[in-house]
Parts: C-alpha cells; sequence; structure tokens
C-alpha cells in the first residue's frame, strides 16, 4: 500500500505552522457571533495574508500569484483550513469555478487583470448559470446575447447566484443561437456585475439569510472580448467548469455542520430520563454511526489524494462527500435538537448563526446543501451512469431532431 | 494515512478471483444449509492450498509472513463468492492471540498446524464488547458453555475469554477442542457456518494472557472484525454488481429497468455505502498492519459501516431482482443470510455502537 510521500507531509508541516499562529484571529472562535458582513471582511483580510505567504491559489500559476503546486497540495491545505474553521468560503467558487476558467480561456491581458486581485481577496466571483427555468437542466438557459457590433447585449435572468450581492464579477451562459438546438446555441461570457442594468436581488432562503440571488441582465452591454470560447460553445464550457467543481469539492466529512465533538458536549450535559444524555444508547448509537460514516469519509478523501499523487483521476469523491455528509449532518443536528428539547427551537436570524456552529442552522440549511451544486438525485444519476454503468435517464430533448 | 494497493496485493487479488471463478460457486452452498454443524470441505480445501491459511502467519511457523492487508484483501475476494468455510477469520483469531500472547512454546505446538490448515481455530470473544457472562476458569481448567460459536461445530482450537474464580478477574485462554470438549451444533438461517454451543466440564485450558485480559480480547475480536469487514465489502460488491448487472438485463415496460430511478438510485446508494466501508476497512487494515492507532476505534467504524453495507446491499439486491430473488435457486439469499450471520457472530451494531461511542466520546474532554 502506498501512502502520502515525505515532500507532501512536509508540506502539510508548513502550512500546520504557517496556519496555526492565525487560529486566535481568523479560528472559528473568532468568527463565532460575527455579522456576515464582518465575516466577509475577515474572509478578505484571510485571504490577502495568505496571497502574501503565497499560499492562495495553489494550483494557480506563479506569473499570476499563484504557488504553481498540484492538486494534492490544494487539497490537504483546504483540509487543515476547514479543521480551524478559517473562512474560505466566500472565494470558493470564484477560485475553483470562473478564474480557473478565466485561466483556461481568457487572453494574458485579462488574467493579468483579474486573476491576482481575485487571489488576494478584492474580488468575489459569481458563476450565473442556473435559471428560473433550468436546474439540473443546465441547456434550458433563455437568458439572450446578441451581437451588437464589438458587443454583445445580454438580457434575462439568472437565480441561485451564490453571493452575487457581494459579487464584482461573473460567468455567465446565455443564448446566443435561439435556432440551434438547445445544447449548441450557448456562449459563455464574463461579465462585470456592477455594470449598467445589471439587478441583483438577494433571495432570502428559509432560514432567512440571504446566500442566494436572482440577478436581472437589462441589455447589459458586454465587448466580445470577454466572451470564453467560441460562439455556441458555452454548454461545453459550462460542463468543464461544472467538473471542476466535482473535482475540488470541499472535503469537509461534517458535511459543514457542527463537529461530532459539540454533539458530545451537549449530551453531557443534558438529560434523559434522569440520565445523562451521554449514557442513552438511541444518543450513543448516532454517536458512533456519526463518527463512523465520517471516519469513512475521510478515508476516501485520502484516497483519492493517493489517486491524484498517482496521477489517476480521482472517482466521484466529492459526489459521495456532499451527498453522505449532508444526511450525517441531519443525524446530528436532529439528535442535538432533540436533547436541547424546547430550547432547541431558540434560533435568532438576527445574530447570524453559521452552520458550522449552531445545530438549529446546521439543520435548517440542510436542505440547501442537499440541493446546491447538484441535487442528491443528480448525484445519484452520476454515480449510477458514469460508475456503475446504468442506462441514462429518458432524455427527450436530447433525441435527433 | 491510507492506502493505495500495490502491485503485489492485486496479483494476490487476481490469483484469488482466478481460483475461486474457475473452482468455486455459491451453488454448492445451497445444500449445507439444511445440514446442521455443516461447513463447505472443498473450499476449505481451496483455502489450504492457496496458502490462505498461513497468509498472516511468519515464515518461521511454515505461513507465508505476508501480513494482515494479504489477508484483508483475500478475505474480501472469498466474501464476494460467499465462501462457506469460516475458518479464515476465526484462525486468524486464534493465531494472532498466538502470536501477541502465546509462549515460544504455545506457537511451537500451535501455529504450524493452523498455517497448513490442518488445525483449525474459532474464537468466543464478544463477552468483551459487553461485560456478558464468561467461562469459569479454575486453576487451568475450564467449565460453562459459550454462545453460538462460528466454526465451534469443527474447529481444533479455541481462543475465549475466562472469569478466573479464584481473582475474579478475566483470563484469555485457549483449549484445545478434543474429547473434553462437547459441541452441540446448533441450526440456524446461516447453517454453513458450522455454529455451536461448546459445552466444556472442567476442560484443561492454557492461559494466554491474565493482564488486561478484557482489553486484550476485544483487541481481537476487533483485529478479526477488520479481517471480517473485508469479508463484508466482497458480498456487498458482490450483491451490488448483481443488482446493477440484472437492472441492465431485465427489461419492463419497454426499458431496462436500470433506467427507472428508483431502482438505479438504489443501486447507487449501495456503491456509496460500500465506498464508506471501504475507507474504514482499508483504514483499519492499516492499523492492524502498522499495529498504531486507535485499532478498536477503527475496526469499530469499519464494522459498523460495513454491516450497514453488506445488509443494505444484500437486502436491495434482492428487491431489484423481484421475485425471482426470493427463491431458494437464487444466490442472493446466500447474501442475504451471511450478511446478517456475519454482522452478529463477532457482535452486532448495537454493542459496536457502544463501544465506538465510548471512546470517541473519552475523546472528548468534559
Amino acid at each position: 500500500m502506498t501512502s502520502l510521500s515525505p515532500e507532501l507531509e512536509a508540506f502539510r508541516d508548513r502550512v500546520v505552522a504557517f496556519m496555526d499562529p492565525h487560529v486566535a484571529e481568523y479560528g472559528q472562535a473568532a468568527r463565532l457571533g460575527l455579522s456576515l458582513d464582518d465575516d466577509i471582511a475577515l474572509a478578505r483580510r484571510w485571504q490577502a495574508t495568505k496571497a502574501a505567504a503565497g499560499y492562495a491559489g495553489l494550483t494557480f500559476p506563479t506569473e499570476y500569484g499563484g504557488a504553481g503546486l498540484t492538486q494534492l497540495e490544494q487539497v490537504i491545505f483546504v483540509a487543515e483550513e476547514a479543521a480551524r474553521g478559517f473562512p474560505a468560503g466566500y472565494f470558493v467558487i470564484s477560485l475553483s469555478m470562473p478564474i480557473p476558467m478565466m485561466l483556461r480561456y481568457a487572453t494574458p491581458e485579462q488574467k493579468a487583470r483579474f486573476v491576482p486581485p481575485a487571489l488576494r481577496g478584492e474580488q468575489i466571483w459569481s458563476q450565473l448559470f442556473s435559471e428560473p427555468s433550468t436546474g439540473s437542466d443546465l441547456a434550458a438557459v433563455r437568458t439572450r446575447a446578441v451581437r451588437d457590433g464589438e458587443d454583445w447585449i445580454i438580457s434575462g435572468q439568472k437565480v441561485w447566484t451564490t453571493f452575487a450581492q457581494y459579487s464584482d464579477y461573473g460567468v455567465i451562459v446565455a443564448r446566443t443561437d435561439p435556432d440551434a438546438p438547445k445544447h449548441r446555441g450557448l456562449t459563455y461570457f464574463f461579465v462585470d456585475l456592477k455594470a449598467q442594468g445589471v439587478t441583483v436581488r438577494p433571495i432570502r432562503q428559509l432560514h432567512s439569510a440571504a446566500e442566494f440571488n436572482e440577478v436581472f441582465f437589462d441589455d447589459v452591454r458586454v465587448p466580445d472580448a470577454w466572451r470564453l470560447g467560441g460562439v455556441g460553445d458555452g454548454f461545453r464550457l459550462a460542463v468543464e467548469t461544472l467538473m471542476i467543481e466535482r473535482y475540488t469539492a470541499a472535503a469537509d466529512e461534517t458535511g459543514f455542520g457542527p463537529p461530532l465533538d459539540a454533539l458530545i458536549s451537549l449530551a453531557r450535559e443534558a438529560q434523559l430520563d434522569g440520565r445523562p444524555a451521554l449514557e442513552d444508547g438511541r444518543v450513543r448509537a448516532v454517536i458512533a454511526q456519526a463518527y463512523a460514516t465520517q471516519q469513512g469519509l475521510l478515508a476516501i478523501s485520502e484516497k483519492s489524494i493517493l489517486e491524484l499523487a498517482a496521477g489517476r483521476e480521482p472517482g466521484p469523491e466529492g459526489s459521495i462527500h456532499k451527498l453522505v455528509g449532508a444526511r450525517g449532518r441531519r443525524e446530528v443536528a436532529l439528535c442535538a435538537l432533540d436533547l436541547l428539547g424546547t430550547d432547541g427551537l431558540r434560533f435568532d436570524a438576527a445574530a447570524h448563526p453559521r452552520p458550522k456552529t449552531d445545530f438549529a442552522m446546521s439543520w435548517m440549511d440542510q436542505p440547501t446543501l442537499r440541493i446546491a451544486g447538484g441535487t442528491d438525485e443528480m448525484l445519484l444519476n452520476t454515480v449510477a451512469e458514469r460508475i456503475l454503468g446504468l442506462p441514462q435517464d429518458y432524455r427527450p430533448d436530447k433525441l435527433p431532431r | 494515512m491510507p492506502f493505495l494497493l500495490d502491485d503485489d496485493h492485486r496479483q494476490i487479488v487476481q490469483e484469488a478471483e482466478r481460483v475461486l471463478s474457475d473452482g468455486w460457486s455459491p451453488d454448492g452452498l445451497r445444500h449445507l444449509l439444511e445440514r446442521v454443524g455443516a461447513h463447505d470441505d472443498r473450499f476449505w480445501t481451496t483455502c489450504r492450498d492457496m496458502g490462505w491459511t498461513g497468509i498472516t502467519i511468519s515464515e518461521d511457523h511454515g505461513g507465508l509472513g505476508l501480513g494482515p492487508i494479504a489477508l484483508c484483501l483475500t478475505a474480501e475476494v472469498v466474501g464476494r463468492f460467499v465462501g462457506g468455510a469460516p475458518f479464515l477469520s476465526t484462525g486468524y483469531g486464534v493465531s494472532e492471540a498466538l502470536r501477541r500472547f502465546g509462549s515460544n512454546d504455545q506457537q511451537g505446538r500451535y501455529l504450524a498446524g493452523l498455517a497448513n490448515g490442518e488445525r483449525t481455530g474459532a474464537i468466543d470473544l464478544t463477552s468483551a464488547l459487553d461485560g456478558g457472562e464468561r467461562l469459569a476458569w479454575t486453576d487451568g481448567r475450564l467449565s460453562g458453555a459459550t454462545g453460538l460459536v462460528a466454526a465451534g461445530a469443527w474447529a481444533d482450537l479455541l481462543v475465549t475469554v475466562a472469569r478466573d474464580t479464584a481473582t475474579g478477574g478475566d483470563v484469555l485462554v485457549l483449549v484445545a477442542l478434543d474429547e473434553q470438549a462437547h459441541p452441540e451444533p446448533v441450526q440456524t438461517f446461516d447453517n454453513s457456518r458450522g455454529y455451536a454451543v461448546l459445552h466444556f466440564n472442567s476442560a484443561p485450558a492454557e492461559v494466554l494472557a491474565t493482564e488486561h485480559a478484557g482489553d486484550a480480547a476485544l483487541e481481537l475480536l476487533a483485529r478479526v472484525a477488520v479481517i471480517v469487514a473485508f469479508e463484508q465489502l466482497g458480498g456487498a460488491e458482490a450483491c451490488m454488481e448483481r443488482a446493477r448487472n440484472f437492472a441492465n438485463e431485465r427489461q419492463a415496460f419497454g426499458q431496462p429497468i436500470g433506467k427507472f430511478q428508483a431502482i438505479k438510485h438504489r443501486i447507487a446508494e449501495m456503491y456509496v455505502a460500500n465506498e464508506l466501508a471501504r475507507g474504514n476497512a482499508l483504514r483499519a487494515a492499516l492499523s492492524l498492519r502498522d499495529d498504531a492507532g486507535d485499532l478498536v476505534l477503527r475496526a469499530g467504524a469499519a464494522r459498523l459501516t460495513a454491516i450497514d453495507a453488506y445488509e443494505f446491499a444484500a437486502t436491495e439486491a434482492i428487491q431489484t431482482h423481484g421475485a425471482i430473488g426470493i427463491t431458494w435457486e437464487h444466490d442472493l439469499h446466500l447474501f442475504f443470510r451471511r450478511s446478517r450471520a456475519l454482522a452478529l457472530e463477532l457482535g452486532g451494531r448495537g454493542p459496536w455502537q457502544d463501544v465506538v461511542a465510548r471512546r470517541v466520546i473519552a475523546g472528548v474532554a468534559a
């Protein structure tokens, strides 16, 4: 059996040595009770700190401010970052989808202009794919882009755009040929979300915070130079973007909920049948099963790192993580809320509770996790079709015309 | 940190698959189910011929000295075929007990026979999980009855934990199951495992450990549980593949049933459960190899996810097959029985959840 190389272990040691002195300022405890705005401000400072130390954009080329390392170092870094609860989430979309796509398809001038500031946390980028009429059916995009001299005029509506209210730029897929078959008439651009004609409307979610937005494009002018890839190539590029996402899906075995330790601490205080809840078999079963699941996910992550190191494509680890992590998080959160009894009802949205530290928020946010970034059903389809070779769903939209 | 298989390991797996694909199928198991105290002797002969009985036993004692990972991978292949002889895992329990706690003399007397498969071993250690009733040990003699012991109907050696009537403490003992032990074969839903209750009436038993004997017994049980987790994983994989193949072939309403998400998602769920079990099993195997980490905790995580994966796959593979899956003639009930048998014989979900919870809780400061 192969294990991680001494070089990578040494990299991990360096990362740990870099991070530990910053825990007091940026770690989990420092973020408790911060408003969303303050947390984002903290995240920007942490991103700048990483950039100054050469740890932002680990896989990005050095000429654009990156570190020129591999996915492996990236995975190791992200795992250590997550373990300390540093605020990195606001830049995950920017740096794992739009910016890598710019690096692949934009001109050198554009890369030089956009990539370094994004790495320093000065810009946040959005991904504008979903629309009211599309979800998992990405090719059903209706937002139009019409050629006008050297520019394109974009009109339409995007939705479920993560952090668009804080974003400066985004990548968008728009229909440039309404007569072509639906998968072929799309083109991929990047857009200035502060431009004339762009309206961002936050969507309040069931837990009352707004991570997602509707974004309206009302004759927004975009230069042709901001097109990525060929005209009509948008669907392919969008799928490519999503594949990067699956590839880099963050590996947090708690499903982004509070750690198991928090449930144990709670169960130590709580009583069931006049005994400490920690002695209750039902609580112990939840703890044991959650532990076993989380360790299994951790092992899958570790294996995928080694697969990468061996030069092999990892499998659908990201999909499994999201699917299983979200379920495990629900079990843990429900157990915690049960132990709290009626106190479990307490929830103050104005205090901006975070799903990583607050059980009520974790439970309320769990439906989101099952949908965002690919529904459970789509992930199961991916596993069934791509790995197990089961037949594809009936797809009349893909039948030859 | 885990674990990619290297070429040697891949070769072990391929060779085991080749031998079992050529010479053995679950079909042969069916008639064993109707005989109490049965086991598949032909399968056991294959295990002996292949040297699987001695994989982890050192070359000094006639084994292959390959280490536990080779045995884990072999057990996974065996699990794919619902192998009909439990000795591979239970014998490992006995040889490990001897390796860790046996004197030179004891090792010299027993290991070679275990390595070549002439002697077979069984373990009775589940009382270490829950503090259940123990056999009584007085002045080197064992009395009382065990619970249901896998391979108990024919094993030559048993490792168990008993209560020293003089001190009240636990003692880990080795007992030769000759005429002094009275096996009472028990009819079960998986008769191919040879379950028996063993009755002892002042039978001579050798001491392996007295210090922390309860912990030693639990660790031995955990070691066997890791091997069995691979066997469970193999069974779960086989069930998943059978379900997948059937879903691709079987047509209903004008299309393969695998097109229906109710079917395809269930099979994808099997894959997910199997991958979790595989991840935990591999981590636990590394703990076995390196004698590192909290072996009992890792074995517990492996066991819980392996129980879940195998039972889910076996149950839902039958559902995927529809009525054909519930017939005696179809192989799936062999997996279905085995999934529950393996879940019970080393201690079920409940006691293992408790072992895991106890350790996880102890790791979180009050």
